[in-house]
């Protein structure tokens, strides 16, 4: 070692090999997570669920959930490591982070979303841009908007083709397809489920700075209101509309923990609570209100 | 769990931890590392030959991309410990305040790539062919930077104390303790 490494050495700014107890600790509970993910392959849904996932943007991978009701983590990842998902925003001139959204669109986020009309125009641009990312869909027979969710200048919205009944999520921001899921098409039936019950059809949980987390189910005929408290975060209304609920949210810490409590009201004013990976539809050992037995009728074979 | 995966996980958590801290502000370095493992493990065969390696290039191309994300256009700067960084154990080779602030100014001062290409070897402890690999380049021209990083700090920090013509600063550094002794 030459003299000027010398010196340097002494300018370490992390000189310390040793883990304190409250890294390794951490480390530890970074270890389980990554673990739960499928080391690789294209993108599933939690779960087990088949590929239902469609016209994401190239800079959005998402990482199927290996365990059953084990959260699915949303990185941005290409070839050798190297990660992408920050080319210039098309339309608002800010650069896109990982999730596809601005970091202004992600600052503007409400843990309470607005509604606006179906027949609006920021939503059926919405509805147009998102369905057109389905190469196999006829997007004009998408005529059934549903479940809009404004928060800040996101939109989210089910579209429906009445005749086949297929049903796919959208999340567009400023003219941008952000994400888009196929939730209902004849490979892949919603889960029966009981009127005060309610479920998750998917759910996934971004890491890191400018991702996003998300969550998708169904809602009762008796269900009148849904909420989700994340383990580390304040409490988000989802938007309950047809049978289905939907919230979205920016992770906050960015790394987890990957859980939360969903509460759903019910006609009767009862409230019910239970932890997300419990009501995924398609776990094995599904479990719904106040930690007791589930109630939810699980789709055949999942 | 993958026993592979965990051993190469324990094995390295420290150094990329660590990696990661010299590079970043302490509020991003968990979503820095996550990302970086979350890679190794959905990237385990190529990480076979060199997993140190491709673990820190990875971490830098991590954060390299998250601040093009928020619009920053300088390089990857090298955190350094301004004033009792080091182990405190250890017998400081920094002797004076001042010419510990003068190493500080000039390392500051040095270009991004330049800090790099020291800090994988002074503080990352690779070998040339590990710290290319890491910046992408070729071994040529990673001890070509290296060289004209280290005379450029040489240059500017002049002979060694003891030696009979010490460089202005130094000079200065020296008198002043002189006077405080």
């Amino acid at each position: 070692m030459n003299d000027i490494d010398a010196l340097l050495l002494g300018l370490d700014a992390e000189p310390g090999p040793r883990l304190t107890p409250a890294e390794t600790a951490r480390s530890e509970r970074l270890l389980a997570q990554i673990t739960q993910c499928a080391p690789s392959g294209l993108a599933q849904y939690a779960g087990g669920r088949p590929a239902a996932v469609r016209g994401r943007p190239p800079a959005r991978f998402v990482l199927a959930a290996a365990g059953v009701a084990a959260a699915a983590l949303v990185v941005g990842m290409a070839a050798g490591g190297q990660f992408l998902g920050h080319a210039a925003g098309h339309q608002t001139g800010q650069a896109q982070v990982r999730s596809g959204l601005t970091v202004t669109e992600l600052a503007d986020w409400t843990a309470v979303p607005g509604h606006p009309a179906a027949t609006s125009p920021v939503v059926r641009r919405a509805a147009a841009t998102c369905l057109a990312s389905f190469s196999s869909f006829d997007a004009a027979a998408f005529t059934a908007i549903s479940d809009v969710d404004q928060r800040g200048s996101v939109i989210t919205l089910m579209a429906t083709d009445p005749a086949s009944g297929t049903m796919v999520f959208c999340m567009s921001a400023s003219g941008r397809d952000v994400l888009s899921e196929v939730v209902n098409a004849s490979y892949l039936p919603l889960p029966a489920i009981g009127a005060a019950a309610v479920n998750a059809l998917g759910f996934s949980f971004g890491i890191g700075s400018g991702t996003i987390s998300e969550a998708i189910g169904e809602a009762g005929s008796d269900v009148t209101g849904v909420s989700f408290k994340p383990a580390a975060g304040k409490t988000i209304t989802a938007t309950v509309q047809d049978g289905f609920w939907s919230l979205w949210w920016p992770p906050s810490p960015s790394n987890g923990p990957f859980d939360g409590t969903v509460t759903w009201t019910t006609a009767d004013g009862a409230s019910h609570t239970a932890d997300l990976a419990s009501i995924l539809a398609y776990s094995k050992k599904p479990a719904t209100g106040n930690g007791k037995p589930s109630a939810i009728a699980v789709s055949p074979g999942a | 769990m993958d026993p592979s995966f965990t051993e190469l996980y324990r094995s390295h958590y420290s150094a990329v931890l660590r990696f990661v801290r010299r590079r970043v502000r302490e509020a991003d370095v968990d979503d820095v590392v996550s990302e970086t493992f979350l890679a190794a493990w959905r990237r385990q065969d190529e990480m076979a030959a060199a997993p140190l390696p491709w673990l820190y290039r990875t971490a830098r191309n991590v954060i390299l991309n998250a601040n093009r994300a928020v619009g920053r256009r300088e390089g990857l700067v090298v955190r350094i410990a301004s004033m009792g960084g080091g182990d405190p154990g250890a017998v400081d080779p920094i002797a004076g305040f001042e010419q510990r602030q003068d190493l500080v100014s000039l390392w500051q001062g040095l270009d991004p790539l330049d800090q790099e290409v020291l800090a994988l070897q002074v503080w990352e402890g690779l070998g040339g062919r590990e710290a290319a690999a890491v910046l992408g380049i070729s071994r040529a021209a990673y001890s070509m930077r290296a060289t004209r990083a280290r005379r450029r700090l040489a240059a500017a920090i002049g002979p060694e104390p003891g030696d009979p013509e010490p460089s202005p600063a130094i000079r200065v550094a020296r008198i002043d303790q002189e006077a405080y002794s």
